[in-house]
């Protein structure tokens, strides 16, 4: 503890997702009240909550895709991979080109461990509009975390995966959680790991 | 003085304001309107060119400056709404708009009516004409969005920039018509140091007629808007009752 | 950007249609319109400026319902909004897309197609550089249409009622300059103001249509 470098403590603790008493709007009624939590470099939050009970809101919200909240919110942006419900993937475009794009957008160097991770890189070549759902979730979801970046925010990403890629999913989380990163991630459905956090949304009604 | 002003701008003291000065309003717009338009109908001779057409000026030139000013108010009102975000504000220009539009109308036909005598012809491409058909466009175009447009917040976002694009576009046109051609219309018919262009008989009933117009325009915002607020109002109690029993 | 830029016009370019069809559009008002009005030379020659910019008009707003909802539909707008890439800078690179792939290769036809309406080359050439300074102002209005008219299932409605007053001044500066010219008038002023109004447009529509789009993506 103390060889620990004072510039790095500063950094990690800058590193932090935070949320004080958040109350998000959705067409002039209320989605939510009164959320708070702080997440260290290191923890996952796992959202549950039925549906419309404002997960997607509060994902939005985060990433600043939303005006319409009081309350504070620290997000540090420019660290951060966010990936929708949707995935934002072109079916007219093959695999590689969609997963080089958002690469190239952020100027990373190409690359293609994550599709290999996923078991997906022969399908480079094929046309997204070829692919299975759970395919589609795997492109886009390699596309967004290749990024390197240290915080994950990701709208139920387990959706549409099957019972191996879910695991290889978590797998993931835990292993970027190890690396003190930050994973914020919602499902309607029971968590294939043991999260550090979770946080039910519909007690906030 | 500015904090007294934005007290109005608070829901409940402008619906008290509203509901105290309609009456007087109403009363206050008739009475002008009634006034102007029967002088200027009844009691003025005609003109010794134009004849008895020449009254319809009465209704045409007051339609017209509050079919701009109309236009203007919107624009004003759609800034404080960007700027301040103040909800009173943009359902001012909501309620604005049917009227700016109606006006509109009136200033077209009114002016199809007097040209047709005059010009020999209902609707000719003079500027004027021109810029004010396209003025009537961009009244559309804003009150579609509220029609179409179901959020209200994203409503008021959209057509508040539209009024701002629309100004810009609005005020090209009429510069890029104006140097078509000279057009049919005469030069400045009202003006406080030239009151030799229009004849004195003509003047004061038209005077009276134009505050009439103001008047009238005054009042129909005002109590539109309280409509608005009110409409608001019960549109949240209905979401959060739904909510309740849900 | 050009990543972006490449990509959307490699998509127009494969799907086909996002090149072809504004072309075809073009080229059926300039056939149709002399055709519907008979065989008479000179009368070709008058209106032939305005047909050729209503062609313009018309093929660059054939599309915006394209523009802007095929990426709302399928979250790649979330996530251009939610990357380190402006939103601004996304909304120019479309209308940058739709320019070239509209105005840019219409401005190229017309002098041909002028041609074709009796237009002498010098003023068909006059007529085609007025179009090239004319058409980004089309296109970024063409993109405020589009992204305003996402906001649901009355979009196409709704993005021509936006679009019709607002081309209005574009096509009375165009077609003047090109009859000032054929007329012998000054008309240098006419393009420097149209394209004044294009650079302008430019540079401020990507704020105003992606204040709108933000609006959208908060639904």
């Amino acid at each position: 503890m103390a060889n620990l470098d004072e510039t790095k403590t500063s950094e990690v603790e800058l590193l932090s997702v935070g949320v004080k008493n958040l109350t998000c709007y959705r067409n002039d009624a209320t989605v939510f009240s009164n959320v708070s939590f702080q997440l260290h470099p290191g923890e996952q939050l796992f959202i549950i909550g039925s549906n419309g009970s404002g997960k997607t809101t509060l994902l939005k919200t985060l990433m600043g895709l939303s005006s319409k909240f009081e309350g504070n919110i620290l997000v540090p942006l420019h660290e951060t991979a966010y990936l929708g419900h949707l995935n934002g993937l072109k079916s007219e475009f093959t695999v590689g080109d969609n997963h080089e794009f958002w690469l190239k957008l952020e100027n990373i160097p190409v690359s293609h461990s994550l599709l290999e991770y996923f078991e997906i890189d022969d399908l480079t070549g094929t046309p997204v509009r070829l692919l299975s759902e759970g395919q589609k979730k795997k492109v886009a979801l390699a596309g967004a975390l290749e990024s390197g970046k240290r915080i994950w925010i990701l709208d139920e990403p387990f959706n549409g995966l099957d019972r191996k890629g879910q695991v290889l999913l978590a797998e993931l989380i835990q292993g970027h959680c190890e690396k003190m990163g930050i994973v914020v991630v919602t499902s309607h459905l029971e968590p294939v790991f043991r999260p550090t956090r979770s946080l039910a949304l519909d007690k906030y009604r | 003085m500015t904090t007294r002003f934005w007290k109005f701008a608070n829901p409940h003291h402008f619906g008290k304001l509203v509901v105290a000065s309609t009456p007087f309003l109403w009363s206050f717009s008739f009475l002008f309107v009634a006034t102007g338009l029967l002088w200027g109908f009844l009691f003025t001779p005609d003109d010794f060119r134009q004849g008895s057409t020449v009254k319809i000026i009465f209704v045409h030139v007051p339609s017209t400056l509050m079919a701009i000013n109309c236009w203007l108010m919107m624009l004003l009102s759609s800034i404080i709404w960007m700027v301040r975000r103040h909800r009173i504000s943009i359902l001012a220009a909501k309620a604005a708009a049917p009227v700016g539009l109606s006006f509109t109308l009136v200033a077209l036909i009114s002016g199809g009516l007097w040209g047709q005598p005059m010009w020999g012809t209902f609707w000719a491409w003079d500027p004027r004409l021109t810029s004010f058909l396209i003025l009537f466009l961009h009244y559309i175009t804003y009150q579609l969005i509220w029609i179409y447009i179901a959020d209200r917040e994203s409503a008021a976002n959209i057509s508040s920039l539209v009024c701002l694009v629309g100004s810009v576009f609005a005020l090209l046109s009429r510069y890029a018509v104006n140097l078509w051609s000279q057009g049919l219309h005469q030069g400045a018919t009202l003006s406080l140091d030239q009151e030799t262009n229009i004849h004195n008989a003509y003047y004061l009933p038209l005077i009276i007629c134009i505050v009439g117009f103001v008047l009238l325009f005054i009042t129909l915002v005002l109590v539109r808007t309280r409509t608005e607020i009110i409409r608001n109002q019960i549109e949240l109690m209905e979401k959060s009752r739904r909510k309740h029993n849900a | 950007m050009l990543t972006l830029i490449a990509r959307d016009l490699r998509a127009n370019f494969r799907t086909g249609s996002g090149i072809w069809l504004p072309l075809t559009m073009f080229l059926t008002i300039v056939v149709l319109i002399p055709i519907g009005i008979g065989p008479d030379v000179d009368l070709h020659a008058t209106i032939a400026p305005a047909i050729l910019w209503i062609g313009v008009v018309f093929s660059v707003f054939l599309f915006l319902d394209r523009i802007f909802s095929p990426d709302l539909e399928d979250g790649f707008l979330d996530r251009i909004a939610a990357s380190d890439l402006p939103l601004e800078k996304y909304v120019w690179c479309k209308i940058i897309v739709l320019w070239i792939s509209s105005g840019l290769l219409l401005t190229i036809l017309t002098p041909f197609l002028g041609l074709f309406l009796n237009l002498p080359l010098p003023v068909g050439l006059m007529c085609s550089s007025s179009i090239l300074a004319g058409s980004p102002a089309l296109a970024a209005i063409g993109c405020l249409g589009g992204g305003i008219g996402t906001f649901n299932r009355h979009g196409n409605l709704l993005q021509t009622v936006i679009v019709l007053p607002l081309s209005i001044p574009i096509l009375i500066f165009g077609t003047k300059s090109v009859i000032a010219y054929s007329n012998g008038e000054p008309y240098l002023t006419w393009i420097l103001q149209l394209s004044g109004i294009s650079l302008a447009s430019i540079a401020i529509f990507p704020f105003l249509i992606s204040y709108a789009l933000k609006t959208v993506l908060e639904e």
